[in-house]
């Protein structure tokens, strides 16, 4: 065959690869915990959801202190686990495309008990933020992935 | 004519209808005579008695009264309120999605983002060009949130659109 012909094939091949062979996410999560006191208070690591935090229903509380931060690479249809103050959370990667992620999130509370069994398809970098009331203070994960 | 109802004769005389009809029956204007003379002494009454307040005790009066109507919604607006108040308002018609307890994951939620996003490119000087860009929001395919009910919802705001899902627990609504 000639050269022409084997260059045309790279070229097709090349194209047809996929943009993120490697089948990974990243992620990075914030474990907050919400509470009204005399002074309003917010720690520097939320900064990133500040805006979020001031607005309803998260403006009924005035402090927000992060309880747990982390970052974690998901594979592929491979759970992990976060490390959270408060309860466990497991996350799975389904499926992913360029700007496109296929996500599980699983939540538990301090008892062990399930809160959240949630799939959704988001767009790589917004933030999803998941919350319960505990008594009156609220206890929230936020995460975005990549 | 059909005797007049007393109801009727105090309205009259109180100013709310006009039954002047009914005041051919002599007893029917004695009463209403009745019922003036009446309200005449019990206003003169209050008027005297007003008149022996001495104004300072008013403002104490005025005062307290301006307190407690100041206190009474921050006393019973609890964050609970506060909260399920903003999702009550909101359940109707922001992005939400109402998932009862133990629901089975059948939700395909497509939650509302901005249809379109925006990006701004600027050379500089003059006015920026806005080119829209192609936006998908999230989709809910499943949400289970058992013994508790969620609302999902959207944020939007500067630093990119956010979902937010809440879970209530379903013993704690009732309470609030």
């Amino acid at each position: 065959m000639s050269g022409r012909f084997w260059l045309a094939l790279a070229v097709v091949l090349a194209s047809a690869a996929p943009a993120f062979a490697d089948d990974k996410a990243d992620c990075d999560y914030l474990e907050i915990s919400a509470s009204t006191g005399k002074d309003p208070a917010m720690d520097s690591e939320l900064k990133p959801l500040e805006k979020k935090l001031k607005k309803p229903p998260f403006s009924s509380w005035n402090v927000f202190h992060t309880l747990a931060s982390g970052h974690v690479t998901l594979q592929k249809l491979k759970s992990d686990a976060l490390k959270l103050k408060s309860g466990q959370a497991a996350l799975l990667l389904r499926e992913r495309a360029e700007k496109r992620l296929e996500l599980t999130i699983q939540i538990d509370n301090a008892d062990g008990k399930r809160v959240i069994d949630n799939k959704q398809s988001v767009n790589t970098g917004e933030w999803l933020v998941f919350g319960q009331n505990v008594g009156d203070n609220g206890h929230i994960l936020a995460l975005t992935c990549r | 004519m059909a005797k007049p109802h007393d109801i009727d004769l105090m309205e009259h005389a109180d100013g709310e209808r006009d039954h002047a009809d009914r005041l051919r029956d002599p007893a029917a204007r004695e009463k209403v005579e009745a019922i003036g003379e009446l309200s005449e002494l019990v206003r003169g009454h209050l008027e005297l008695s007003a008149d022996a307040v001495p104004p300072a005790r008013f403002e104490q009066i005025w005062d307290a009264i301006d307190k407690s109507i100041a206190s009474t919604p921050a006393k019973s607006a609890g964050v609970w309120s506060r909260i399920a108040g903003w999702f009550e308002r909101h359940r109707g018609h922001v992005i939400t999605g109402v998932v009862s307890a133990g629901a089975v994951a059948a939700l395909a939620l497509v939650l509302r983002g901005p249809s379109s996003e925006t990006t701004t490119t600027s050379s500089g000087h003059g006015s920026p060009t806005v080119l829209p860009v192609a936006y998908r929001p999230t989709e809910i395919e499943s949400l289970e949130t058992p013994g508790a009910d969620s609302t999902v919802f959207n944020l939007q705001d500067e630093d990119g659109p956010a979902t937010v899902i809440w879970v209530t627990p379903e013993d704690t609504v009732e309470g609030i």
